[in-house]
């Protein structure tokens, strides 16, 4: 048991950490192939291939570092011609930033004694807080159907549409890669945990 | 007692439409669609010997509403003020009070498959708040008030100026917006925003009549739904309507 | 009890060396809250009043902000003494700007081409280091007035302030040479004064209004409107003089359709009736005013009857206005207009327009024009500016009146593009829309093209957006505070605060903080020596003897001391080179200019060819709004206003999609027919600033035609400098084909009566109350 929420809470963090826009520490978790092994070993059936010709294609980090930057930029901040895969639950849901959606969320972060942190500049919904936020749970040890409940209401629910649209959009292997994991990753996770769940209940 | 009204002079109406964002964001009135709404250029003639007027209309709170009969669950019900009003528990959607309104004051609203229309912003009125048109017109050409009460601006508008009703053969139900405006004003709103004949079939338009239980079927509901709404209206203290 | 997960890590399967990179992994999103259990959210459910920044007329707002601090709605403050509560639907829209998915977020630094819009997210240090090196590196190789400076409202004064500090004279605002720039010559050459804004219109005592080409209705100022309106309700009578049947010229009792370029010559009739039927103010032109006699032989000839052949206006309808006029003097009030950069003459079509409104004595008096009052609100202490070098844009030179204060964009547009006097190495836009806003946007391009730098500040991807190398992204109105807006035209004079409704999103900032963390990276620092940005405005609320935290519940502080009207028994000193108002214009005469206004035809519409007309919309402002959810929903795209008969004639039905070719053979987007008598056959009129060309606009790009795209070419002003933009001619494209008039339909002959405003007979209802038989159980 311990083993498996080990793992969750590096994946989590993991997968949270590398939708938060890049900056060197990205770049390095990047070039050190453990992370990336550690992901394949997570989701073996998504192709690694494609990203692994990519990584081995950068010699520097800087290099690295800054074509992440503008696929970042382009894929999810402002990008041309329309917005192509914000990061946004609202954008899903209601096409609008900070919708009612963002709210409920927050209000789940506040119950769960967490704010969102004013200098970092994000809204709730975003999928890397998203993310983190179910790294903080798993690390306090909180509730298994709390966290179900997040992941499969406030995540899934709006992830699948953006697989889509960051698999049309990219033009990097990575992001495509990194959403299939996390997407693939947390699907398994809810229906472990489901099973656990009630298991417990019986 | 108090019966509410509004009165609108189309002489200061400018038609810059603030009136209805105003209630857009004061109900969540999704894009498309209003629960007021403006026209702002209806110009005839020929040139240059033109005339034009602004038209601004919405729920007419008429004294007898062509939309609260037809209602099959009771949703639409009329307080004593006035007040048209949907009980959006009860509603199911069906539209059949948005064929029936001659004014075409009403609307699904698609993100909650439930009928809207203008209130008259109860809930501002509530807190003695105007309505959020009201509040907001750039021209101050809409007023709200109590015909009960002879020292009300709208009184005196209504009673002493005679302010005009949006009636014609097609309707003659007493709508309680009225209207301010020039003869050529009103002649261009008489001839393209008079009110509507009501599309419901004669038999429908009567809640006892024995369509009924086609339309409940239709729509899935039961008798026994509709004596949970029945109920459901005494406990909150509203005034049922039709027995 | 709960034992950290992170204990068990070593378990894990993963090698150690990426665990000691995990472990220095920070997530840092989200921090633990420091209060109780049950605190639900930011408790902030209250309303906060601010200014509006949807247009330019900063109206007062209320933002309603529930507890997570998102805004939910704006209304009108109460207590703004111009507008008492009521706001537009722009200002009741406002929370979608800041809300709109489209909008700037983040610092980018451009890493494709110019214009290709490929772009990375940078931090504020490093795209502050990047301005500021860059800047550094200019100032020694070209000196500081190689730096050009676009800005707008009162959000840009911090910066221009730091630009003045960093030395450069090329501050530049479309506010004077597209807008209102030579009507503010006009007046000040006459009386002494420039107009100002908002319009010091004392529709309040006002028996006439009279409009030409302005539409208020359309063109909104809440404040305006409301006088406007309760003016209409107390009776005074409504002249308005447009192509176009405006919502105004549909209130009025006389509509006077001009032939578009030809109001010189309806003012000068209207002065010869006035004079020469000895309807104007006597005593106030001969105890005010100098050159009456050369005014008087200049409209000897002016006649209605001339005036009619040019102006297409029947010449009894022209003297019956006058004499109305007249009649009603001195408490007229001729609306100055607003944007006036129309034909190349309109200074002195201001000059005009000034001159009859002296002749009716109306300036200075009540229900006429009324006076400016100051308004005691110190600035901060700074040091003197350096002395700059002399201007690139022409202002006080090529064009002797433009204005050095704001200068003229087309000007220095002209001058980046020719590298004369001196070269232009960098333009930092800030809230402006150059492309949109300056007529000619491929000149414009072309000199974007030869910057070395070119950086814009602000909240959404405009196209300009396209071309920059850095982008900096502001705070919204709501999400800020900015300098202290001051408002003189009013009878008393009042100061309003903007202040931050709900924290700035994503990584925006204020202006006032973009402005300063420059000035530091600078050496600039001493010219921002306050503390915070609530004790600048501290001091300058300090003049008017109140606090920020006092007034910051109402949002605005009054100044009871306005003087709006002239006291006529003391003697009046005027600010022109004569001390008394100037019909006759000396300084104008030495410049090798019209002493007094004369009428020169302006170009003929080439046959098949429409005149283009453009104008605003109450749901929009500029090309700024059309991104807006809510005013999008309104108004997704612009349509084409084009005379029924001629509509009729040409085949052409309502509704239908075109294009417009102008005489340079450019092609706009399609544009809507909207087929109304309510237009002067030899134009068509659109709205001003659709067909966005940024594709990062979702909603607004590319509906609609851009009329900006369409003025390849401008009449310059030669007084002010301003771009005359209403002499583009376009003709119709339908199916890749012109469709072709065959000759034009031609003027207004029977002109039947002026317009009534009859109210219909008396329908009396009995009250209610007075039923007694129904009174008691109506209810239902």
């Amino acid at each position: 048991m311990h083993d498996d929420e080990d793992e969750r809470l590096l994946a989590y963090k993991i997968f949270s950490k590398l939708f938060y826009y890049p900056d060197e520490h990205t770049a390095e978790l990047l070039l050190n192939g453990a992370v990336i092994e550690f992901l394949n070993k997570l989701q073996p059936e998504v192709s690694l291939q494609q990203v692994m010709e990519w990584l081995n294609g950068f010699a520097g980090e800087y290099k690295l570092l800054e074509t992440l930057q503008v696929e970042y930029t382009g894929l999810f901040i402002t990008s041309f011609p329309t917005l192509k895969a914000p990061l946004y639950k609202s954008f899903y849901s209601s096409k609008e930033l900070f919708s009612t959606d963002a709210e409920i969320i927050e209000d789940i972060y506040a119950e769960n004694n967490f704010e969102m942190n004013k200098e970092a500049y994000e809204l709730p919904d975003h999928l890397a807080v998203e993310l983190e936020f179910v790294f903080r749970l798993i690390d306090e040890a909180k509730s298994k159907e709390l966290q179900r409940d997040f992941i499969k209401k406030h995540i899934l629910s709006w992830t699948y549409s953006l697989k889509e649209r960051i698999s049309e959009n990219a033009s990097l292997p990575f992001y495509p890669y990194l959403i299939n994991v996390t997407v693939d990753y947390l699907t398994n996770d809810i229906k472990k945990s489901d099973l656990k769940i009630a298991r417990v209940k019986s | 007692m108090s019966r509410y009204a509004m009165v609108i002079d189309l002489r200061k109406c400018v038609g810059c439409d603030a009136c209805t964002v105003a209630c857009r964001t004061e109900w969540d009135v999704p894009i498309g669609h209003g629960r007021t709404w403006v026209e702002q250029y209806n110009t005839v003639g020929e040139f240059p010997n033109v005339t034009s007027t602004p038209w601004v209309a919405q729920c007419n709170h008429c004294d007898d509403p062509a939309c609260i009969e037809p209602c099959p669950t009771g949703a639409t019900f009329q307080l004593v003020n006035g007040i048209v009003k949907v009980d959006t528990d009860l509603c199911i959607g069906c539209g059949i009070c948005v064929e029936a309104c001659p004014y075409d004051a009403r609307y699904i609203n698609p993100d909650t498959n439930k009928v809207d229309k203008c209130d008259f912003c109860e809930a501002r009125l509530k807190e003695n708040l105007q309505p959020a048109c009201v509040a907001t017109c750039t021209t101050n050409a809409k007023y709200f008030g109590d015909l009960e009460d002879p020292n009300s601006h709208v009184y005196k508008l209504v009673y002493e100026q005679g302010a005009w009703r949006n009636e014609n053969d097609n309707a003659s139900i007493g709508p309680n917006v009225y209207y301010l405006g020039t003869e050529e004003q009103l002649k261009i709103v008489r001839e393209k925003f008079g009110p509507r004949k009501s599309r419901l079939a004669e038999p429908a338009k009567v809640w006892k009549n024995i369509l009924k239980p086609v339309v409940f079927t239709a729509i899935g509901a039961t008798f026994a739904g509709q004596a949970v709404a029945f109920f459901n209206q005494l406990r909150k203290g509203e005034e049922p309507i039709d027995d | 009890m709960s034992i950290s997960r992170r204990e068990f890590l070593k378990r894990t399967t993963i090698a150690t060396g990426a665990l000691t990179l995990l472990s220095s992994t920070k997530l840092k999103g989200l921090q633990k809250r420091n209060y109780p259990k049950g605190w639900k959210g930011r408790m902030r459910v209250q309303e906060i009043p601010s200014i509006c920044e949807m247009c330019f007329w900063r109206c007062g707002i209320l933002g309603n902000v529930d507890k997570h601090g998102k805004l939910l709605k704006i209304e009108g403050n109460p207590a703004h003494p111009l507008t008492h509560g009521r706001l537009c639907a722009r200002g009741n829209s406002g929370h979608k700007l800041a809300y709109d998915p489209d909008r700037l977020k983040y610092p980018l630094m451009r890493v494709g081409k110019r214009g290709e819009g490929k772009f990375k997210r940078v931090s504020w240090g490093e795209a502050l280091d990047f301005l500021t090196d860059k800047l550094k590196e200019i100032k020694e190789k070209y000196g500081p007035e190689a730096v050009g400076f676009f800005p707008h409202g009162i959000q840009a004064r911090f910066f221009e302030h730091l630009m003045k500090a960093y030395g450069t004279p090329n501050i530049v605002e479309p506010a004077f040479a597209q807008c209102r720039g030579s009507r503010d010559v006009g007046y000040r050459l006459t009386f002494g004064n420039s107009v100002g804004s908002p319009e010091p219109l004392d529709f309040e005592n006002t028996k006439l209004m009279v409009f030409i080409g302005t539409h208020v209705g359309e063109n909104v100022f809440t404040g305006q409107n409301l006088a406007f309106a309760q003016a209409l309700e107390r009776g005074a009578k409504l002249i308005v003089v447009d192509p176009r049947f405006s919502v105004a010229a549909a209130k009025a009792n006389y509509w006077l359709p001009i032939k578009p370029g030809t109001d010189i010559a309806l003012l000068l009739a209207w002065m010869h009736v006035l004079i020469y039927e000895n309807l104007y103010d006597k005593n106030y032109i001969r105890k005010y005013a100098i050159g009456f006699n050369e005014l008087k032989r200049h409209v000897k000839k002016t006649t209605p009857l001339w005036a009619s052949k040019i102006t297409g206006l029947p010449a009894n309808l022209i003297t019956e206005t006058a004499r109305l006029m007249g009649k009603l003097a001195p408490e007229v009030g001729l609306h100055p207009g607003r944007h006036t950069a129309w034909y190349g003459n309109d200074t002195q079509r201001a000059r005009a327009m000034a001159i009859l409104t002296a002749l009716l004595g109306s300036y200075g008096h009540p229900g006429g024009i009324y006076l400016s009052s100051n308004i005691p609100a110190p600035h901060f202490p700074s040091p003197e500016y350096p002395k700059p070098a002399a201007r690139a844009d022409g202002a006080g030179d090529i064009y002797p009146f433009g204005s050095r204060g704001l200068g003229i964009t087309n000007g220095l547009v002209d001058a980046t593009f020719s590298e004369k006097p001196y070269p232009i190495k960098a333009w930092i836009v800030y809230s402006q829309n150059v492309l949109q806003s300056i007529p000619n946007p491929w000149k414009t391009k072309e000199a974007i093209n030869k910057l070395d730098l070119f950086v814009v500040v602000d909240v959404l991807p405009m196209e300009q957006f396209l071309y920059a190398d850095l982008v900096l992204p502001e705070a919204t109105y709501l999400e800020r505070y900015d300098d202290l807006y001051t408002v003189r035209n009013a009878k008393k004079p009042f100061a309003a605060i903007r202040q931050p409704i709900i924290d700035p999103l994503y990584e925006s900032k204020p202006g006032w903080w973009i402005a300063r963390e420059t000035a530091k990276r600078l050496g600039l620092e001493d010219y921002f020596e306050w503390d915070s940005i609530e004790d600048y405005l501290n001091f300058r609320l300090s003049g008017l003897g109140v606090t920020l935290k006092k007034i910051q519940t109402k949002g605005i502080v009054e100044y009871d001391e306005g003087k709006p009207f002239f006291d006529f028994s003391n003697p009046i000193e005027f600010k022109t080179p004569s001390g008394k108002i100037e019909l006759y214009s000396q300084l104008l005469k030495d410049y090798g200019f019209d002493p007094l206004p004369v009428y020169a035809p302006v170009e003929e519409v080439p046959k098949g060819y429409f005149r283009l007309l453009y104008g605003r919309a109450p749901v929009h402002s500029f090309a700024r709004t059309q991104n807006n959810e809510i005013l999008h929903g309104y108004m997704p795209e612009n349509q084409l206003w084009i005379n029924k008969q001629i509509a009729e004639k040409l085949g052409l039905s309502d509704g239908e999609y075109v294009r417009l070719e102008n005489q340079d053979g450019i092609l706009s987007d399609e544009i809507r027919l909207f087929i109304t008598p309510g237009i002067h056959p030899e134009s068509v009129f659109m709205v001003h600033g659709f067909d966005q060309k940024s594709p990062y606009l979702e909603l607004a790009y590319r509906k609609g035609a851009s009329d900006t795209y369409l003025m390849s070419r401008v009449e310059i002003d030669p007084l002010s400098g301003s771009t005359g933009m209403r002499v583009n001619f376009v003709r119709i494209i339908k199916n890749g084909e012109p469709v072709m008039v065959s000759g034009g339909v031609s003027v207004i002959s029977e002109f039947k009566k002026t317009r009534s405003d009859a109210r219909p007979k008396k329908h009396i209802i009995v009250p209610r109350i007075h039923q007694e038989s129904e009174a008691s159980d109506e209810g239902c």
